[in-house]
């Protein structure tokens, strides 16, 4: 089976004064061009964005017209963070019968409060109601693992949540032997329990799965897309790598846009030097659905 | 390689304007737990799942695969959540052919469902959003020009799409999990109130609630249905020299299925199909975009019953979209009954010695396709 | 460059949902002041009672649990919770269960502290029906007589700020002017309005604005026969594409003034500008056929 890797990736944050159709406008044709291969050598498209973002259904439907009306493209879209996206070309392409395809992901989280639009991801009878915002997860994840003396006190968070900003990525994926700037030498993807009560938010089996499924145990350092460093120890430990191993993406993050932002982030390691890096994409509360990538450098 | 992929098990629940005996989990688990009945699996024979669903706006739940993991039986697995509008349950099923082809996962479960009492269809598909067009014309305001200019240019008798609601009714009156199962004669559909003329009220789907799961594998256990082709096409919804009647992704994505299903002439080798039909005309529209009727002359085959239960090429056995709607799940409806079909397990849809049957879907400004064709023979 | 159009937006909606059995009977349990647990079929008590476990299989009963019960873990509702007032969110375990769920204390609580349930003094059949507090449970008479609510109402509130892209901004400014732009691409010249910042159909060319006339040609329409909510004319009316003159995509729109049982594709329509300048596609009232 011939190896899939990434040929180029681009990303761009917004103002606010972009929409998402020149958001994805912003990168789509840069990345393409950037990644050697032609439009017409990419046999599949797909995109990845959250209608709840910016509170209007069928947002993902504008940015099509960025990728060319002729001839029409064989392209389907996630409704999550763009990893999913990524997870789903690779899949395509690992089949052989295509050489390239191309990834996109965009979110306008300057639209709303992203933190309480999150709230509605949990049990619509009787836990959103509550209206926990995102955060609130996310500290009693780190105050779990505070309370069982897997974190200290200090690693839970007392601020709010980063602000969500707005922004793009797109990237595209090609076979051998086209040129990629890494090779994706494994991707896994799991969910975790719906309930939050149900869940091991501390131990995340989930990430052990993923992490395990992606052969991540070779990987130098991986970037982790959530907001908290202490969730960046917990998803060490459950890899079972160094804490010092797994950092944060950096900078505020666009909504859906962040796991591509963070494999970015993983492919300038590959620049740098580093032969094998692993990303770890996020979708959900607390880390519910997670996707565990592995790259390794040409 | 691509590892062939059949489809093992199909589960789908009864339709209805409110499903008021279930909640979201009860409707979804009550479709997957039928199809893993259907195949003689546990959850745990699983390994990924595939959901697909419209706009979140329906339910007010975001990403709906998250509190749906348990009730997917889900947890610890791969799950992708599909939205590509209308087309969605056949695009989830698109891609869940894809994971199974990968050679990566032996059984993917593909769920797709829409509960669309919990809000109303007009508010959840188009809220008064900012800067987006206002609703000059409701929902159908987008679709019945397209109608009139179809009827235009092919001088279609102004009854063909009548001849559709009475032939879909009588399909979906023998369909017992069918939401709208009224039988209209020719004359009381005539006499339905006019919407969007020429679109009359009859002949427009309803607002459903429903689920429907397929679970697709690589090993054929009893009475496979095998993936023979399936493909996904898109464009935009405006452009240039855009033919909004005959919408070249609806094409390109039939060209792209028979290519891999090996169908060089479909209107003989397609026994069956099971066509995205909301509102009437769209069954001869759709007949000529999947080269199952020749250009301009999609009605005839409508108007002689050729597309009824006992033509040669019947469409929508099941009852279509024209007798349940539940949106985000009319799609995989549409391809799970096709798959039915050539297990010869479509109960009273039964096409008799239905061996190859088509299921397609669309979604958007008629811009998003997917469609499968499914066989009793292996590829 | 104007910074773009912008305009507060919120999403609202009161979701009427249906309960199903298991979350029904335990939100009348709540309603009599009885915590209901459900029995997967491993043995485990899950909580709040739940239809289906943790592999996706059926639970195969209800049983109460609690009342007394012990905080997993727990963090404060920063500036409060708008039902609650100050509280704390917490992971609930009540005795008898396996797992917890998240709801609020109305106190200062940690890991291991045990908490009550103190119910509403008219309950609904809702999560709202109780809070937690510190201390031991007393023992309850309360009993579920098997009932069960089968609707809730949920109402969902999002506020947004809708903002318009910079092409979508520059099309709105100018039909508050009365003028329509267009876009005509550098590669196959083609106009298209709406301006959408591109060509659909050369994504790699370059376009540059252009002013469309105000008058056009009916290229599809419909006859609205039918009242609907938020209707701007009187059924029965024309809607339909319309062609500007100097434009290769056609736009939706009204066309008012029009015999709807004559009018025919192809009829020459002009725009009918709105009385007060509005930065959106509402500028234009309708269309009116023009006498050729």
């Amino acid at each position: 089976m011939s190896r899939v890797g990434i040929a180029s990736l681009v990303s761009i944050r917004g103002d606010g004064s972009l929409d998402e159709r020149e958001l994805v406008r912003a990168v789509v044709g840069r990345a393409i061009a950037a990644s050697g291969v032609t439009r017409a050598q990419i046999g599949a498209t797909v995109s990845a964005s959250n209608d709840l973002v910016v509170g209007m259904p069928f947002s993902f439907v504008g940015p099509l017209d960025v990728i060319g009306a002729w001839p029409p493209i064989s392209e389907s879209h996630v409704e999550t963070d763009g990893i999913f996206a990524l997870w789903e070309a690779w899949l395509r392409l690992t089949i052989g019968d295509l050489d390239a395809a191309l990834v996109y992901a965009f979110g306008r989280g300057s639209a709303g409060d992203q933190g309480k639009v999150s709230a509605l991801a949990l049990d619509p009878i009787l836990t959103a109601p509550l209206a926990p915002d995102a955060s609130v997860l996310e500290r009693l994840q780190l105050q779990a693992a505070a309370d069982a003396g897997v974190l200290d006190a200090v690693d839970v968070p007392t601020g709010p949540s980063p602000p969500a900003v707005d922004g793009a990525v797109a990237m595209v994926l090609v076979r051998e032997p086209l040129r990629a700037r890494a090779w994706i030498t494994g991707f896994d993807q799991r969910i975790d329990h719906a309930s939050v009560g149900w869940r091991d938010l501390v131990g995340l089996p989930h990430v052990r799965a993923a992490g395990g499924g992606a052969g991540m145990g070779a990987a130098e350092r991986i970037v982790l897309s959530a907001p908290w460093i202490g969730q960046a120890a917990l998803v060490a430990d459950a890899l079972g790598a160094p804490r010092r191993a797994v950092r944060l993406l950096d900078g505020p993050v666009a909504p859906m846009a962040a796991g591509l932002d963070a494999v970015g982030a993983a492919l300038r390691w590959i620049d740098d030097g580093a032969r094998v890096v692993g990303v770890i994409g996020s979708a959900g509360p607390a880390l519910q659905h997670v996707a565990a990538l592995t790259l390794e450098a040409p | 390689m691509k590892r062939p992929v059949a489809v093992v098990g199909v589960g789908r629940t009864r339709c209805a304007a409110r499903r008021d005996d279930v909640s979201i989990l009860g409707l979804v688990r009550e479709a997957v737990d039928a199809a893993l009945l259907d195949a003689g699996l546990d959850h745990d024979d699983i390994d990924a799942v595939v959901l697909g669903k419209a706009p979140d706006t329906f339910e007010g739940v975001l990403q709906p695969e998250l509190m749906l993991a348990d009730a997917l039986g889900a947890a610890g697995k791969p799950v992708l959540r599909v939205h590509t509008a209308g087309s969605v349950g056949g695009s989830a099923a698109v891609v869940g052919t894809t994971l199974v082809a990968s050679g990566r996962f032996q059984r993917v479960l593909v769920v797709a469902f829409e509960k669309q009492s919990e809000s109303n269809a007009m508010w959840a598909l188009s809220p008064r959003y900012p800067f987006s067009p206002p609703a000059l014309a409701g929902a159908g305001g987008y679709f019945a020009p397209i109608i009139r200019a179809y009827q235009q240019r092919t001088g279609a008798p102004a009854d063909t799409g009548l001849h559709v609601v009475c032939k879909d009714r009588a399909n979906g009156a023998r369909n017992p999990l069918a939401h709208v199962r009224e039988v209209p004669t020719l004359d009381e559909a005539a006499r339905s109130p006019m919407l969007w003329d020429p679109v009359r009220y009859v002949e427009t789907c309803p607002s459903s609630d429903g689920a429907c799961a397929v679970i697709l594998a690589s090993e054929p256990g009893d009475a496979p249905a095998w993936v023979r082709g399936a493909a996904v096409r898109s464009e935009p919804v405006i452009f240039a020299g855009r033919d909004e009647i005959t919408p070249a992704a609806a094409f390109a994505c039939a060209r792209a299925v028979y290519a891999e299903a090996g169908v060089t002439d479909p209107k003989r080798q397609i026994d069956v199909a099971e066509l995205y039909v909301p509102f009437s005309w769209y069954e001869p529209m759709w007949l000529e975009a999947c080269g199952l009727a020749d250009p301009g002359v999609g009605w005839r085959p409508v108007v002689e019953g050729v597309t009824a239960m006992g033509g040669a090429l019947p469409v929508n056995p099941s009852g279509g979209v024209l007798c349940s709607n539940p949106i985000g799940a009319s799609g995989l409806f549409r391809f799970a009954e096709a798959a039915l079909q050539v297990r010869g397990r479509a109960g009273p849809a039964q096409v008799d010695g239905a061996r190859t049957a088509l299921g397609h879907a669309y979604g958007g400004g008629s811009q998003f396709f997917a469609m499968w064709v499914v066989g009793a023979d292996r590829p | 460059m104007p910074s773009p159009l912008e305009e507060p937006y919120r999403l609202e909606y009161v979701y009427k949902r249906t309960t199903g059995p298991v979350t029904g009977a335990f939100l009348a349990g709540l309603r009599s002041g009885v915590l209901l647990g459900s029995r997967a079929r491993d043995g485990r008590v899950l909580f709040p009672a739940s239809e289906v476990d943790h592999r996706g299989g059926a639970t195969v009963g209800l049983t109460p649990v609690g009342p007394g019960a012990v905080v997993v873990t727990a963090v404060e509702a920063r500036g409060g919770h708008p039902a609650f007032g100050a509280a704390w969110w917490a992971l609930i375990r009540p005795d008898g269960a396996d797992t917890s769920m998240l709801h609020l204390v109305g106190a200062p609580v940690r890991a291991g502290d045990r908490v009550h349930p103190v119910w509403a003094a008219t309950p609904a059949g809702s999560i709202f029906d109780l809070v937690w507090m510190p201390g031991e449970a007393q023992a309850s008479a309360a009993t579920w007589s098997g009932d069960v609510v089968t609707t809730v109402r949920t109402p969902v509130g999002l506020d947004y700020v809708a903002r318009a892209g910079v092409a979508a901004s520059t099309f709105f400014r100018a039909l508050a002017e009365r003028r329509v732009l267009g876009e005509r691409c550098a590669a196959c010249g083609k106009v298209s309005a709406p301006m959408r910042g591109g060509c659909a159909t050369c994504p790699d060319a370059a376009v540059t604005t252009v002013e469309l006339a105000h008058t056009g040609v009916l290229t599809m329409f419909t006859v609205v026969r039918f009242p609907f909510e938020g209707q701007r004319l009187a059924p029965p009316y024309v809607a339909g594409w319309i062609l500007l003159d100097g434009s290769d995509v056609p736009l939706f729109h009204l066309v008012g003034g029009a015999d709807p049982d004559t009018i025919e594709v192809g009829a020459r329509v002009r725009a009918v500008w709105a009385d007060a300048p509005v930065a959106s596609l509402e500028a234009i009232q309708h269309f009116t056929p023009v006498s050729p």
